[in-house]
C-alpha cells in the first residue's frame, strides 16, 4: 500500500492533502461549492440558482433561519471507538432515531465519550452520500414548518400533506447534485412554494370548494381549539386571554386567505418562517424590491383586516 | 389605518403602500419596537398605523410561536412514511466490490456500503465529523472504469471530506485519519486502499 503522508496547511484554510498526485489532475475543490466529478447526471435546475444568490458563506442559510427549522434531538454518531478487530461489520454513520409521538430520541449510546452532536452541514452532506438516518433526521427538522407553511397557503391538510410529501422525495432525488449544502433548506421552501403556487392556479382555473381547514370563521370554535391548543400554550397566560389570542389567531389566518398568492407566500415566509428579504427573493425568485412590495402590501391588508381585534 | 391605495399588482417602491403624511408604510413597520420618533407622536396617520402595525405584530408573534408547537399543524405520521418508503426503494448502492469468492458465488460489497464504513472508520478519531466520500478506481492504462463496472478492489482510491474541531492540529490528524481509515476497510473487507484523500472543509468551533 502507499500511504505517505503530507503535512497539509494551518488550521483556517480547507486543504487537501493526499497521499499520491492524481493520474488526473483536477481543480483545488472549494468546500462551498463542492462538484461532484463525473456522476454523469445533470445538475438539477434550480439548485444552481439558489447556490448562486448569497448561499457562499459557512452556514449562511441554515444559520441565518434557525426558526425554519423545528426543534430536534441532536443527530449524533455513535462513535464507540472500536479497535479494527470489534469493528461493527454493518457499519453505520449514526445511531437510529426511534420515534415515540413523532420526535425520535437517540437511544444509542449515551456518555459524552461514545457520542457526539453533529452539525447540520454534516448531516446533509450525508444524506447527499444516501444516509438514510441523515435523511430522517432532515425530514424532522423541516417537514413541519413546511408543511404549515403549504397548509398557510393552501388551506387543506392533505393538499399540504401531498406538498411536504413531493417536496421531500424530490429532495432525495436531487440532494446528491446539490452542490451547496447550506441551500438545502431554501431549496426545500422553494420547492414547496413553488408547488402551492402551481396548486393555486391549479384551482383558480377549476375552482374548488374551500375547506375553512384554517378556520374561514374565526368566531366559530374557539372553544374547541383552545382545547386543543392547550398542549403547545405558555400555561401562564389567564383562561379569557388565551381564548381571545386564540380568536386573534384564527383570525389573522383566515384573513391570509384573502390575501393574493403571491403576497401571501412572502408574508409567511418573512414573518412565520422569518427569512430575510434576500433569501425570500431566491426562494419566490422574483427581485427584492418586489418582496418587499408584496410584504408591505401584505401588511397593510392584514393590519387593517385585524383592526376590529384591537 | 388612512392609507393611499394603489393598483392590484406588485407596487414598485414609490407606489408602495403610503400613508396620509407621505411615509411608507415599511418604514412605520422598521421602527415598530423603537419609541415613537418626533413625527410619530404628533402625526395622526403615523400614530394610527403604529397602533394597527403593533396590534398586527404581535398577533403575528403568537401565531409564530404557536404553530411552531401545535400538534395540529404537524403533517401526519403517514408523509414520513411515504417519504421514507420512496428513499429507501431509491437507495444509491452505487457499483459492488467484489471481496472474495467461494463456491457459492462472489461475495460482494456496494460501494454504498463501503463508503458508509469508511464514514464509520473516521469518526472513530473523537472530534472527526465525516462528511461526504467518494470512491474512483482508475481502470487498467489509468482509465476511469465505466460507473457500471465493479469496482476494482485492487485500486481503490477514495476522497473523504471531514470537518474537524478548530482546536485540532491538522497534520497529526491527517496521519491518524489515513491509519485508522485504511485499518479498519482492510479488515472488515481486505480491501487494501491504493489512496486516501482526506479534504479539510470545515472547522468547527468547540
Amino acid at each position: 500500500m502507499v500511504q505517505e503522508h503530507h503535512d497539509v496547511g494551518p488550521a483556517g484554510s480547507s486543504r487537501s492533502a493526499r497521499s499520491e498526485p492524481e493520474p488526473e489532475p483536477e481543480p483545488e475543490p472549494e468546500w462551498t461549492a463542492e462538484r461532484e466529478p463525473g456522476t454523469g447526471e445533470e445538475q438539477v435546475p434550480g439548485l444552481e440558482d439558489l447556490t448562486g444568490s448569497g448561499a457562499t458563506g459557512a452556514g449562511s442559510l441554515i444559520a441565518s433561519t434557525p426558526a425554519t427549522k423545528d426543534p430536534v434531538p441532536a443527530f449524533r454518531s455513535s462513535d464507540s471507538r472500536p479497535s479494527p478487530e470489534d469493528a461493527d461489520p454493518e457499519p453505520s454513520t449514526g445511531t437510529a432515531p426511534s420515534r415515540q409521538g413523532g420526535v425520535p430520541e437517540y437511544t444509542g449510546p449515551t456518555s459524552d465519550e461514545r457520542s457526539e452532536e453533529l452539525d447540520e452541514l454534516t448531516i446533509v452532506a450525508r444524506a447527499q452520500d444516501g444516509d438514510l438516518q441523515a435523511f430522517d433526521w432532515l425530514i424532522t427538522a423541516y417537514q413541519g414548518g413546511i408543511f404549515r407553511l403549504c397548509l398557510r397557503m393552501l388551506n387543506d391538510r392533505q393538499d399540504a400533506e401531498d406538498i411536504v410529501q413531493e417536496t421531500f422525495i424530490s429532495a432525495w432525488r436531487s440532494l446528491p447534485n446539490l452542490t451547496v449544502p447550506q441551500a438545502f433548506v431554501p431549496w426545500l421552501y422553494r420547492t414547496a412554494t413553488n408547488k402551492c403556487l402551481d396548486d393555486l392556479r391549479r384551482r383558480r382555473r377549476r375552482p374548488v370548494e374551500p375547506t375553512g381547514d384554517l378556520g374561514s370563521d374565526p368566531y366559530e370554535d374557539v372553544e374547541s381549539s383552545r382545547g386543543r391548543n392547550a398542549v403547545g400554550a405558555p400555561a401562564s397566560l389567564d383562561p379569557a386571554r388565551q381564548v381571545e389570542s386564540q380568536a386573534q389567531m384564527k383570525a389573522l389566518a383566515a384573513l391570509l386567505q384573502g390575501l393574493p398568492a403571491g403576497p401571501r407566500a412572502c408574508w409567511l415566509l418573512r414573518e412565520i418562517h422569518e427569512f430575510s428579504y434576500g433569501e425570500i427573493a431566491a426562494i419566490v425568485q422574483v427581485p427584492e424590491s418586489t418582496v418587499r412590495g408584496r410584504i408591505a402590501r401584505a401588511k397593510r391588508f392584514l393590519a387593517e383586516g385585524m383592526e376590529p381585534w384591537r | 389605518m388612512a392609507v393611499n391605495d394603489h393598483p392590484q399588482g406588485d407596487p414598485p417602491r414609490h407606489e408602495r403602500p403610503r400613508l396620509g403624511c407621505g411615509r411608507d408604510l415599511d418604514e412605520v413597520w422598521a421602527s415598530i419596537d423603537e419609541p415613537p420618533s418626533a413625527h410619530e407622536q404628533h402625526c395622526e396617520d403615523c400614530r394610527s398605523a403604529r397602533a394597527s402595525l403593533q396590534n398586527l405584530a404581535l398577533i403575528t408573534g403568537a401565531m409564530r410561536e404557536n404553530d411552531r408547537v401545535d400538534p395540529e399543524l404537524q403533517p401526519g405520521s403517514r408523509v414520513r412514511e411515504a417519504i421514507m418508503m420512496v428513499a429507501r426503494a431509491e437507495i444509491r448502492r452505487g457499483r459492488r466490490a467484489p471481496l472474495s469468492r467461494t463456491e457459492l458465488g462472489t461475495i460482494d460489497i456496494s460501494e454504498q456500503a463501503l463508503t458508509a464504513l469508511i464514514r464509520f472508520a473516521a469518526s472513530t478519531l473523537p472530534g472527526v465529523r465525516a462528511r461526504r466520500c467518494s470512491i474512483s478506481t482508475t481502470g487498467p492504462g489509468g482509465t476511469r472504469a465505466p460507473s457500471g463496472d465493479p469496482v476494482d478492489v485492487t485500486d481503490v482510491r477514495i476522497t473523504l471530506r471531514v470537518a474537524l474541531p478548530s482546536t485540532m492540529r491538522i497534520p497529526p490528524a491527517m496521519v491518524s485519519l489515513r491509519e485508522r481509515v485504511g485499518a479498519i476497510v482492510r479488515t472488515q473487507t481486505s480491501i487494501t486502499m491504493k489512496q486516501i484523500d482526506i479534504v479539510v472543509e470545515d472547522l468547527y468551533d468547540v
